[in-house]
């Protein structure tokens, strides 16, 4: 920032600014200082960075290759044993990798293509589009496992929602314990789970859709392109950094899913809605198993990486 | 007049506040903080119960001035999420001072982890072993050590609507055919007989338990527990199949598995279900909730077995061993367990582990000591198992009600599961 006087002697003493900062006039108490000054002003978040990201993450590495129970000062070094065991001896940890495929590809695809469109639709000059545009975001604002109670509520077989509407309409020979079936378990959780993620992407849509210069909409109209012409050759180019954002975030969200499901159903009945999070809480918290439970953090970690990073690099190069 | 603030000036202000927070945080503590003593109390009581505990923490507060003890509550799931909360807390270095807990393998978790203080000298300073009832310690007592003081002796049994069972002419079922039998007449008549809440598996565990009771006996059922016996044998194979028989006639409200257990008293409370399998505890909150108490009684599930027995369990409290203040934490713990206030405050818990501390005026109270006092008692298989080994205990419960295991089946796969834990036990 420049003070008063410099500002007072205008461009003529740019040379003269230029000859102070030669390498040669510089003492070495003001270098020093200068070279220390900006790792000064980043000292308290690299040590909040270090202490509270990199030590956990590096910890819990260490602790994935362990026999330990958390809290007494038997550990055992196993080396890679626990990784062997989920990816070859562990049942439960291959419903939940297949249950976190299932919720990606239904909460990344379904609230994109939702808010996608809903974006769209709440682009235009609609009566009431402020609110619309509130009440679908305001389920991403909530507290997931307040979401996750209300949904358990609704789905409640005796006295649920749900069921009573099926009802009303004629429907009630589906009625049915939504969350205790391992058939609609899951399904029923992700509904649950699209209903709260579909604001997010359409706020991001919106967002990009606003920053569309209106002339290239004008040239296409005089080109005589249609609707679907336009929004595929000017629409949806201009929003590929929000789709970057969009699926990245929604990819990376499913791989590590645990609020809904815990609340929910805690991961029944008989471990039918366990994802890879879950069930490293289970073993994390619930059976001492913290090595065992590191090295599932880890394998969600590595998924998600393997997942979001070609991604968003080939999203990136187009 | 607004000033721009130099780097040198933004980096003292910086270190200033930091100090100031720092010499806050660590620096020598104010007068008022030092006549303070604040006591941490985690525990897994909420509503009615954790209103009426709360009130006990704030009288203890009050004759004992500078004493403070902040409640610390997590209820709704049971153990499931309560004792992850509390293993955290240890874990993380931020243990409480005290914290409540239950009997058998679930307190055995933190003395064998080293967590729990030892309490013989304030057993011996206080004389709590005069006062308190001898099966209560019993149920508490790791290799005869006592790392907690028991506050109430839980007893379970199934509770019923008074004014269902009479308006189907329904006599309280003195043996297992008779329970059956009633359980058809009211599914006949349009009522569900039994609500249970699955979601966490422990309250379906109860009615497996009873099963269980009654297929093997009291004499095999703890030697299966004890893992002595095979379970894979035709007294469990028996007892899955009355739980499939149970869910596929509709005698559990359609839909269970995933209800919590607090949710599942509601058809029971309007009348939808005629039975919850639930404890002394449901007494107090059908009293506190103003509900009729005329509609609801309890009676011992029959087992056709001699001696008859009940599903008991005790709450304890035990002071970490972390604690900086666990003189103060015994302190509080010998006023709560007197008498005059487990007299007072009865309703937390709905029993006491006090001598002579049951309120006479409270007919619900009374009668489960009775019970108590007549009957045998067995211990819930949670209190019994490792979580591990429960939860493929619950695994395979489940499996039997969604049809995905048949009671063969689940009888094997848990017997597969009680010898991996046996050998991982090295027995």
């Amino acid at each position: 920032m420049l003070h008063g006087r410099e500002h007072a002697a205008g461009p003529a003493r740019v040379p003269e600014r230029a000859a102070v900062r030669a390498p040669a006039r510089v003492l070495p108490l003001a270098k020093a200082r200068r070279v220390a000054t900006p790792w000064l002003f980043m000292l308290p978040a690299l040590l909040i960075y270090l202490g509270f990201l990199v030590y956990p993450v590096v910890s819990s590495l260490a602790l994935s290759l362990l026999r330990w129970d958390g809290l007494s000062a038997d550990r055992a070094f196993v080396g890679l044993g626990n990784y062997q065991e989920i990816l070859f001896n562990d049942p439960v940890a291959r419903i939940a990798l297949r249950n976190n495929i299932v919720w990606m590809v239904a909460t990344v695809l379904i609230p994109t293509a939702l808010g996608l469109l809903l974006a769209v639709a709440l682009n235009q000059k609609l009566p009431g589009r402020n609110f619309f545009r509130s009440a679908i975001y305001a389920p991403g604002v909530l507290p997931l496992v307040a979401v996750g109670l209300i949904w358990s509520w609704l789905y409640n077989p005796t006295f649920g929602l749900v069921n009573q509407v099926l009802e009303w309409v004629g429907l009630g020979r589906f009625a049915s314990g939504w969350l205790g079936s391992p058939e609609t378990a899951l399904g029923a959780v992700i509904v649950t789970g699209i209903w709260q993620r579909t604001g997010f992407p359409m706020l991001l849509y919106l967002a990009g859709l606003q920053a569309i210069p209106n002339e290239q909409y004008e040239a296409a109209r005089i080109d005589g392109a249609g609707r679907w012409e336009t929004f595929r050759a000017i629409t949806l180019p201009w929003l590929r950094p929000m789709h970057v954002i969009v699926v990245a975030l929604g990819v990376i969200e499913a791989v590590k899913v645990f609020d809904l499901i815990y609340s929910m159903t805690n991961g029944g009945p008989a471990w039918s809605t366990q994802t890879l999070a879950t069930w490293m809480y289970f073993n994390m918290f619930q059976y001492f198993n913290i090595g065992y439970g590191s090295a599932l953090a880890w394998v969600i970690a590595v998924i998600s990486i393997a997942f979001a990073i070609p991604y968003i690099r080939s999203m990136v190069r187009r | 007049m607004a000033r721009s603030l130099s780097r040198r000036g933004m980096l003292q202000v910086a270190g200033g506040a930091a100090g100031t927070a720092l010499a806050g945080r660590f620096g020598a503590p104010t007068a008022a903080a030092q006549e303070t003593t604040e006591l941490r109390f985690a525990h897994f009581l909420g509503g009615t119960q954790g209103n009426l505990l709360q009130d006990a923490l704030d009288e203890y507060s009050q004759v004992n001035p500078g004493v403070v003890i902040v409640s610390e509550s997590t209820p709704g799931s049971g153990w499931v999420q309560y004792l992850d909360k509390v293993r955290t807390a240890i874990a993380g270095g931020a243990a409480p001072d005290m914290f409540m807990s239950w009997g058998g393998s679930l307190g055995e978790a933190f003395v064998g982890s080293d967590q729990a203080l030892p309490l013989a000298p304030y057993y011996e300073q206080y004389g709590w072993t005069e006062m308190l009832v001898p099966a209560a310690m019993d149920a508490i007592a790791v290799d005869g050590e006592l790392y907690g003081v028991p506050v109430a002796l839980q007893s379970m049994g199934l509770w019923y609507r008074t004014d269902v069972f009479a308006a189907n002419e329904i006599e309280i079922p003195q043996t297992f055919a008779e329970l059956e039998a009633a359980a058809t007449t009211l599914k006949a008549a349009g009522v569900t007989p039994l609500s249970l809440g699955g979601k966490f598996g422990w309250n379906v565990m109860r009615l497996v338990d009873y099963f269980l009771e009654v297929t093997a006996g009291p004499e095999l059922k703890d030697q299966m527990l004890a893992l002595e016996e095979s379970w894979d044998r035709p007294e469990v194979v028996e007892t899955y199949a009355h739980l499939k028989r149970w869910v596929d006639d509709e005698w559990i409200v359609p839909g269970f598995l995933a209800v919590s257990p607090d949710d599942a008293r509601v058809p029971f409370y309007q009348g939808q279900a005629a039975m919850v399998f639930e404890g002394n505890w449901l007494g107090p909150i059908i009293i506190d909730t103003g509900l009729d108490t005329a509609l609801f009684d309890f009676f011992p599930p029959p087992t056709d077995r001699d001696p008859l027995r009940i599903s008991a369990f005790p709450h304890q409290i035990l002071i970490a061993q972390a604690s900086e203040q666990a003189d103060a934490a015994a302190e509080f713990l010998n006023w709560f367990i007197q008498p005059e206030q487990q007299t007072k405050y009865f309703d937390v818990e709905g029993s006491t582990a006090t001598l002579g501390a049951v309120p006479e005026d409270d007919a619900y109270a009374q009668h489960w000591q009775e019970l108590l006092t007549e009957l045998g008692t067995y211990p819930p298989t949670d209190q019994v198992f490792d979580s591990e080994l429960m939860g493929q205990f619950f695994a395979v419960q489940d499996g039997i009600i969604t049809g995905d295991l048949t009671p063969e089946e689940g009888a094997a796969q848990m017997e597969q599961a009680a010898e991996a834990w046996r050998q991982q036990q090295g027995r």
